[in-house]
């Protein structure tokens, strides 16, 4: 079946490479989401402590999902999926985060009281903690979405 | 020539068309993603060694006649 250069083939192929994105854009969008309240305390999802399970189980789904369409492709055709450039994409973004994490890492524990410190502080750091590494987790994944979608020209 | 990385001048793009194959196909042959070959054609990436041979080898030409230092 042919439309122009559209074939079945690669309307299928192109969902392929898509649905990744899909799982992965959604995942961190959600991730993003629960930093950003967790780190500024504006929190737009009421009695968010019911769902702080959302984000770690979202990414543990995707995880699956991923792993299954990558285990269940053919050797080709998880080579084309997951390919060189996609690999260096992931060590870029790994290096990125590495680098983001230490930095917030830095300057939440900076910003402490250590004088006063009490367990509502800690409490309050550890939710630090988690929101930081949720807004940097979602915020890897939303770069590698937007550069795997916005990467092409002439296509 | 097509557009270039700054390392890199490359001649995938007209040399593919010549071959009358698509990106997609071209992918197909070298295993590597559409978005990799036009990544590779803009100069926005530039391949491995394993990859530029595979592209080669599936355009019947050296990786000379593709890539070149600028």
């Amino acid at each position: 079946m042919r439309y122009g250069k559209f074939t079945l083939h690669f309307i299928l192929k192109e969902l392929e490479m898509n649905l990744r994105n899909i799982i992965l854009g959604l995942c961190g969008f959600i991730s993003l989401a629960f930093g950003f309240m967790l780190l500024t305390g504006w929190y737009f999802v009421p009695n968010i402590n019911e769902y702080m399970w959302v984000p770690g189980t979202v990414t543990l789904v995707s995880w699956v999902i991923l792993s299954v369409l990558y285990n269940s492709a053919s050797k080709k055709e998880a080579n084309i999926l997951y390919d060189e450039m996609v690999i260096q994409r992931y060590y870029q973004l790994m290096s990125l985060g590495y680098v983001l994490l230490n930095i917030g890492v830095f300057i939440l524990f900076s910003i402490q009281d250590w004088q006063n410190w009490s367990f509502e502080l800690a409490q309050n750091l550890i939710l630090n903690l988690s929101g930081l590494m949720f807004l940097i987790w979602g915020l890897l994944l939303t770069i590698f979405v937007i550069k795997d979608i916005t990467g092409e020209k002439n296509g | 020539m097509g557009n270039h990385h700054k390392n890199l001048l490359n001649n995938l793009g007209e040399l593919r068309k010549s071959a009358g194959l698509t990106q997609q196909e071209l992918s197909e042959s070298a295993e590597v993603s559409r978005k990799s070959i036009n990544a590779i054609e803009n100069g926005i990436y530039v391949p491995s060694t394993v990859l530029a041979l595979k592209i080669a080898k599936t355009l019947n030409c050296s990786v000379e006649d593709l890539f070149k230092l600028p």
